[in-house]
């Protein structure tokens, strides 16, 4: 069993995308935790480094991954992060930067209490 | 004959997701990161559709797609590229490179099932419709 919500997931939403398949959902919050934790750290990383086509391509890929683990509001955060990017917004990128930075927090403590819940 | 779907795709979650959809129809999956790697399978192998990332590092999923549609080992292998940008801007990507059709993501596992056996249904009754005539 998973909770309907968590804060930062929709796990009903997950859910209801993978037939209800709860293992398979766990495993998909395990490879987020293991593989994407960092996600907004590497952003910056590419930034920082005058790879803006990285951060994008980084930013594109958390666009699905996170609407698979029912992470919409990332999901939302990483939409308008890659038109910001795009745009070259720079007034934009650091308060949207910090928004998704706050919002992956909030979905790998999710995942974490979760983990520890009894199966 | 169990159909084999080669899915290419940088991001391990939509590697996952896609292939346990494509298990989960009775299909079966190979999958890679990237296009390079899939050339085993795409030309030693006997493979029934491509499902191929637009987004992806090194070789673009829409110039891979070129060259899988102009080489005469590969050219008649379906092939559908799937990507989280709009239906529209997907459309206009697939018409210039040659792809038979496109998938939107997120997709969950019963629409890519119903997409797929649609897809190959179509593509039967064409193949009906030309051996007929």
């Amino acid at each position: 069993m998973l909770p309907e919500t968590l804060p930062g997931l929709n796990l009903a939403q997950a859910l209801e995308r993978q037939d209800g398949d709860v293992a398979f959902v766990k495993s998909l919050l395990l490879v987020f935790a293991s593989k994407h934790g960092e996600v907004d750290r590497e952003i910056r990383q590419a930034l920082s480094c005058g790879d803006r086509e990285q951060a994008i391509r980084c930013v594109h890929t958390m666009k699905s991954v996170s609407s698979y683990i029912g992470a919409t509001q990332l999901q939302t955060l990483a939409t308008k992060l890659e038109s910001v990017l795009k745009e070259e917004d720079e007034v934009q990128l650091k308060p949207l930067l910090a928004d998704f930075s706050t919002e992956v927090g909030q979905v790998m403590a999710s995942i974490d209490k979760l983990e520890l819940e009894p199966a | 004959m169990t159909r084999h779907v080669v899915i290419i795709d940088d991001s391990d979650i939509d590697l996952k997701v896609l292939s346990a959809a494509i298990d989960a129809c009775g299909m079966r999956a190979s999958v890679f990161c990237n296009g390079i790697d899939a050339n085993e399978v795409l030309f030693g192998e006997a493979v029934d559709l491509i499902i191929l990332d637009v987004e992806m590092p090194f070789v673009h999923g829409t110039v891979k797609a070129r060259i899988l549609k102009e080489h005469p080992d590969t050219k008649d292998i379906p092939l559908l590229l799937i990507s989280g940008k709009s239906a529209a801007e997907m459309q206009t990507l697939s018409e210039e490179c040659g792809a038979d059709g496109y998938i939107t993501k997120p997709i969950s596992r019963q629409h890519l099932c119903n997409t797929l056996r649609q897809f190959f249904a179509d593509d039967q009754a064409a193949s009906d419709n030309a051996t007929s005539c």
